[in-house]
Order: structure tokens, then sequence, then C-alpha cells
């Protein structure tokens, strides 16, 4: 943060007007403008995938008879997975008193919002006859995790919205009062969500209540929505999913792949928006801890669900377990395992791991390796029904998805992408209001010492 | 005693039509989204089956089939002209379109084949269609009289089963060496009654024994098929009966009751409750927020009003 030294309210001022010019939304560059066109073609093209798949049915996808779920569903349990790290940041770190993570709470808020989003999307992506969604609401059985699922994600959606929101109405009124030279409707967009907010002792008040309020209530509905996704796996009795330990199992995985997720937007957003005094070495060092940490926690989880039925060798589970050790999936099994956990665990422990570039590029093996091991857990279980296989063409024994298959994932994910970019164009990144009042109870202590 | 009879039409310029067809490339592949033939017509064929049940209803089911990306998949929506004896106007019986499954069925009117011998012949045809070359398939079946008839005796419970064709005099004569299989029927299917068929013996005739321990309907009530599967005179034949040999269902109330397995009616009570206080709860509290944010609104505008003032 760059300092004059002035009179304490000349230099209170010019902190915040330094501040205030840091943070604030900025017009794509030429690097900006590609990137969004590269998203929006990708979405645009696996739309028209998806309307072929609407008219000519499933059938385009190579999910068959056996394999009935495919990378739409890993691709979901990846969002659902993804999503986490909004209550990570924003309401674990907050309840537990950790200053250090306020520019990091909206970026993650961001990812899990546009998460949460296309992991519903995906779910009907998923269904041959999308119209048929309303069954669920119309027709829900409350005895099916399915219908739990469904409750918990738009429950986890409206409380990650308003974990977004709400701290962000205070940026949303700077840029309503000091946001010159922008659209009209854009200052109308802010006047409008600001919600007429002119930093009223008893606004804050209130702000400051709901923000704790919502940073306890979203920690169970997190552990909630991805324990209901590990069970409707884990409610079935397949060989690889028929666990008692798949519900920490996923959200100890959750967590690893939300803190990778905010360290590669971490630094993305620190080098291309020039954000070094914002986002510094500090907040690297810490996310990286946090990193080995839910990293260890994941590979405890890990060993317990892959050692004991390995130990055991039941019937039914051997070959599905074979599968993953040594035979087709090996190397995408080993693959994860390595790259995905082992690697990035040795490279945080060491100083030099914990810079930027290294944590980036650790942080892609995390979120890469965890797209994958959500592919393991659910495909290679459909290729092991208890009752073998009969009568069925030899291609529908095995799963691969098709080039379809594969845009229209590459799409939502674009589309996730997309949102959080288009969120960042419109909305400060690090929060504004938050960063300046901090800075100025540091200035504070400082004259104080 | 199935004879196929494929009419094509190679065409005086099949080559030009392959290049034509190569040419407009995937566009015309995909219009038709079968594989076509030199004539440019898409390959198509028919199974013919005959089935009899209860000597009384008569089916002529044709599967329709064609070649999509080298695999033979059921063709829908194409018109099958059944006809007797031969394929022309006078001798046809009607025509079904294919259904999603390829499959056209037809129940042939009772008393049609009376008077017509001791064998007929019936055929299934595609002529004149837009997509697909034309095709016949026949099929000859002989009369016959296939009967079930259920004997208990010194509570041994017994199935008697006799086939009887007929000549050209209108003689009956037993047809021994046929394999009859016998089913229960079930909810979902057929449960055969033994690992493999009985077969008739000189007389025509089979005696097989009937388990006591099925289960049936909340009466006893078991209904016994005995069936004659793709035989090459006779194509499949089928009698059925009802009959009281069943154990009696006896409902179990239980299953009535509120259970994790049951219809969404019959929720638990303990799972309906515990789900809806959390949703009452979560919920109570993301509206109470919302209101909350609707008291920032009224403080802004108080302010607003008070700065003016």
């Amino acid at each position: 943060m760059k300092t004059k030294a002035h009179t304490p309210l000349e230099q209170k001022n010019a902190h915040s007007d330094t501040i205030s010019r840091d943070l604030m939304p900025r017009p794509f560059g030429r690097l900006g403008l590609i990137w969004v066109a590269s998203l929006v073609f990708i979405c645009a093209v696996g739309l028209f995938f998806y309307i072929d798949q609407v008219r000519n049915g499933l059938g385009i996808t190579a999910m068959r008879d056996y394999s009935t779920w495919g990378i739409y569903i890993a691709n979901f349990v990846f969002f659902v997975a993804i999503s986490l790290v909004g209550s990570l940041i924003s309401a674990i770190l907050k309840l537990s008193g950790a200053r250090w993570r306020t520019p990091l709470t909206r970026i993650s808020e961001m990812i899990a919002v546009s998460s949460i989003i296309f992991a519903a999307i995906v779910i009907v992506v998923d269904m041959g006859r999308p119209d048929r969604f309303l069954n669920v609401v119309f027709h829900a059985r409350i005895q099916s995790p399915i219908t739990w699922d469904v409750i918990v994600i738009s429950t986890y959606l409206v409380i990650s919205l308003l974990l977004l929101y709400l701290p962000l109405i205070p940026d949303l009124a700077l840029m309503r009062d000091q946001f010159k030279g922008i659209p009209g409707w854009q200052h109308k967009l802010y006047k409008m969500l600001a919600l007429g907010w002119n930093n009223h002792p008893e606004q804050e008040k209130i702000l400051r209540r709901s923000e704790r309020i919502l940073a306890i209530l979203i920690i169970p509905v997190a552990f909630g929505i991805h324990t209901v996704t590990s069970w409707l796996f884990a409610t079935t009795l397949r060989p690889g999913w028929d666990s008692t330990n798949f519900g920490p199992y996923f959200v100890s995985g959750a967590f690893m792949v939300g803190a990778g997720g905010v360290i590669a937007a971490m630094y993305i957003f620190r080098t291309f928006y020039k954000l070094e005094h914002y986002i510094t070495l500090k907040h690297f060092n810490y996310m990286a801890r946090l990193l080995v940490l839910l990293s260890l926690v994941y590979l405890y989880f890990n060993i317990n669900e892959y050692f004991v039925p390995a130990y055991k060798m039941k019937a039914q589970e051997s070959a599905h377990l074979k599968e993953l050790f040594y035979g087709s999936y090996a190397p995408l099994f080993w693959g994860v395992q390595v790259f995905g956990m082992i690697i990035p665990l040795i490279v945080l422990l060491f100083k030099w791991g914990r810079k930027p570039l290294p944590m980036f590029v650790v942080s892609i093996f995390v979120i890469v390796g965890a797209w994958f091991k959500r592919f393991l857990i659910v495909i290679p279980t459909l290729g092991h029904p208890y009752i073998p296989m009969t009568r069925v063409p030899e291609s529908w024994q095995h799963y691969f998805p098709t080039f379809k298959e594969w845009w229209i994932t590459a799409a939502t994910l674009a589309g996730a992408l997309l949102i959080v970019t288009i969120l960042t164009r419109l909305f400060p990144i690090i929060p504004v209001a938050e960063t300046i009042e901090e800075a100025e109870v540091a200035e504070a202590e400082n004259r104080t010492s | 005693m199935k004879k196929i009879k494929n009419i094509r039409y190679p065409g005086k310029y099949g080559l030009l039509w392959v290049i034509a067809l190569f040419c407009t490339g995937t566009i015309a592949f995909a219009q038709s989204g079968s594989d076509t033939t030199d004539t440019g017509m898409a390959e198509v064929s028919i199974e013919l089956k005959y089935t009899e049940a209860n000597n009384k209803t008569k089916i002529l089911e044709a599967a329709v089939k064609t070649k999509v990306e080298g695999s033979w998949q059921g063709a829908n929506g194409v018109a099958v002209q059944f006809y007797r004896n031969e394929a022309a106007p006078e001798q046809l019986l009607g025509t079904v379109t294919s259904d999603n499954n390829g499959v056209a069925r037809m129940i042939l009117p009772e008393g049609e084949e009376k008077n017509a011998g001791p064998e007929y012949t019936y055929i299934a045809a595609i002529k004149n269609n837009e997509r697909f070359e034309d095709t016949e398939e026949e099929i000859t079946v002989a009369e016959s009289a296939f009967e079930m008839t259920l004997v208990e005796e010194d509570s041994v419970r017994q199935v008697h089963i006799s086939l009887q064709t007929s000549d050209a005099d209108g003689q009956e004569i037993p047809v021994g060496e046929v394999e009859v299989s016998l089913f229960v029927k079930r909810m979902f299917g057929l449960l055969p009654i033994s690992d493999d068929p009985e077969t008739t013996d000189e007389n025509g005739e089979v005696m097989a024994e009937f388990p006591a321990d099925l289960p049936g309907d909340t009466a006893g009530n078991l209904v016994i098929v005995a069936r004659i599967e793709d035989h090459e005179r006779f194509g499949n034949l089928e009698f059925s009966r009802k009959i009281n040999w069943g154990i009696p269902l006896v409902i179990d109330p239980e299953k009535d009751k509120r259970q994790l397995w049951s219809s969404r009616a019959n929720a638990p009570v303990y799972l309906i409750v515990m789900v809806n206080s959390m949703l009452v709860g979560i919920w109570g509290v993301i509206l109470y927020i919302v209101f909350q944010t609707y008291k920032i609104v009224k403080l802004g505008r108080s302010k607003a009003a008070a700065d003016t003032v």
C-alpha cells in the first residue's frame, strides 16, 4: 500500500483513495477480452451440443445401461466440492478470528456461488428429459437422498449468495458514490444493490450481525451439502461406494480442492490486477499451510477408503479395487494420488514451495487431480455391478465419454469461470470498505505503539 | 419354412449414386440415419413371427430392422403390409406401422384361417417405402391344437399337455418330440417351472408334476403357461390357465406402515419431522437475514430524509 506522510486526517483520506482506486473493478484489457471471448465460445458450442442432446437424448453420450452416471455426475460432485471454499474462507476462518482472510473472502464467495449454480445446472444436463426435473419438486420422496440433495443445494446457493452480497453492500455504496464515468445502467445497478447504505452505525451493526449469523449457518449446511452428495453414492450397495467413510471423505476432499481453487484465483488476480500490496506473500504462506493441513486430512481419509477394503479384498470389491490399483484405471488412479495429493504436500512443506508461482502450479495439480478423483469415484464402480453384465454389446461394458460429452462438461466449467469473470468485472475482487477499515485500524495501532 | 425375398433395385447408375452421396457428405447421411446400399435406399430386414395363444388369438409380429452405423436396429414408423398366401392386393390382411422398437404387430381376425388346409402362409412386406428397399418375408405354419389340462389327484398336481396337428383330410395326428416349456406368470415376467423343457411323447402328450410351494395372489391363484417356442412347423404356441394352486399371499400389514422404502405418502414420521424442522430452522434464519436487509434500506431512507431536512 502506498502512503504519504501528512496529518492523520489527510493520511486517512489518502489511504482510502489509494485503496479505492486500486480495488475498484476495471474494464477488461485485451487479454481479458480474449479470455471472455474464449469462455463464451466454449459455452456456445457446449450449448449447441446440449441442444443436440435434448433433441436426440442421452444416446449422444457414452452412458448406457450400466454406466448410467458419467462425467456429468463426476463434474457435479466436483462443483459441489469446490463450492465449499465459501464456507471455509468466509465462515470457518472468520469465526476462528483469522483476520488475514479479508482479501480472500470475496474471491472465495464468487467461486462458491458460480460453482453451486453450475452444480445445479449439471444435474439438469445429466437428465435425458430436463422437464422431468419438476417431478423431483412435485413428487419428491422425503426418504430419497436425491430429494435431500436438491433441498440442500438450493439452500446452500441462497446462503452463499447472501454471504457474497451482504459484505458487498458497503462497497456498492462506495461505487455508487465515487465511481465516475461508468454507464448509467451500472450506476443504477450499484444504487439498487447498495440498499441506501450510508454508513449509519445502526446499518453497520445489522450488517455485522447478519454476516456473523450467516457464517455460523453456512457451516452445517456446507457439511450437509457434501455429505448428502456422498450419500447419493454411499446409500447404494455397490463396490467402491458402499462405505461409511464417504461423508467425511467427501467433505475433506472438498475443502482441499476449495483451498486449491482460492490459491489459483489469488495468483491470477494478484498478477493481472496488480494486487501485490493486498494479496501478499503472507496470504500465500497461510493458504499453503492450510492446504497442507487439508491435504493431510484428505490423505488420512483416502488411506481409510482404500486400505481397509484392499486388506479384506472381498470378492465383490476385488474386481473394482484391482481395476484401480493395477488395471485400466491405474495410471489415472496413481496419477491423481501422486500429483493431486502427495506432490502438493511435499512441495508446500518447503519455503520456496510457498511462493506464489510454485503454489499456483501446485493448486492447478490439486484442482485437476480433484476433478479426475471425482471421475474415479463415479465411473469405475459402475463397471462392476454385483449382477454380471449379460446380453449387452461389448461397448456398453466400458465407459469413455464422447466428444460432445467432454465439450458439454468443458462448457459448464467455462460457464462457472465466466460467472466469476463477470462478477470481478462488476464488483471489487477484494472488499474495499473492509480493507480501508482494517488499514485504519492498523494505522491507529501503529501510531499508538 | 421361412423364405425371404429381397427385391432390390441396384439401379443403372449405382456408382453415380455413390459419388453423389459422397459429395453431399454427412448431411445426406445424417438425414437418413441408416446405412444405405448402392441404390441409395437403406437396407432393411424383416423377422416374421407367428404366435397362437389358447388356440384362439393369432398374432403376426414383424420386427423391422435397419443398419445404423453397421449394427442392426429397430426401424420405427415403417408401414408393413400383412398378406395371406401371396403378396397380392386381394390377399391383404392389413397394414400396420412399426412402433418405437421397430415391431409391427397384427392380431388376425378370428376364424381367418378356417378351411385353409393343414398349412397356411403369411407374408409381411415393405413396399414403396421412401426410406427402405422393398422387402418381404413369409412364414408357413401348420394347423395345430395345443391344449393344457390341469389335474389334481391325491394331492399331486399335474399339468397335462397335448399337441395335435391335422393331415390333408382333416384327421388329427399327435405330434411327438416337440419341446414344451412350462411357466408361471409373475409380476415382471414368466418363472420357469423346470430347468429344462419337457418333450411330447409319441401320443403328442406331456405330463409334468406341478410344485406345491409357489406363492399365488391373495386367493392363491396362479396363471400357468405352456409354451412351444420358435417351432419350425407351428411357430409359437401358448396355452395359459388360471387355477388356485398357489399359496395364498398374506399381505404383511407392516409393509403399509411408514418405512424408508415406502411410497412418499408413507414416509416415516421421524424423517418428516426431522427434515422439516431443519428446513424451517435454516430457512427461518435466511428469511430473518432478508428482513434485516429491509431494515438497512429503511435506515438508509430515514438518514437520507434527515439529511434533506
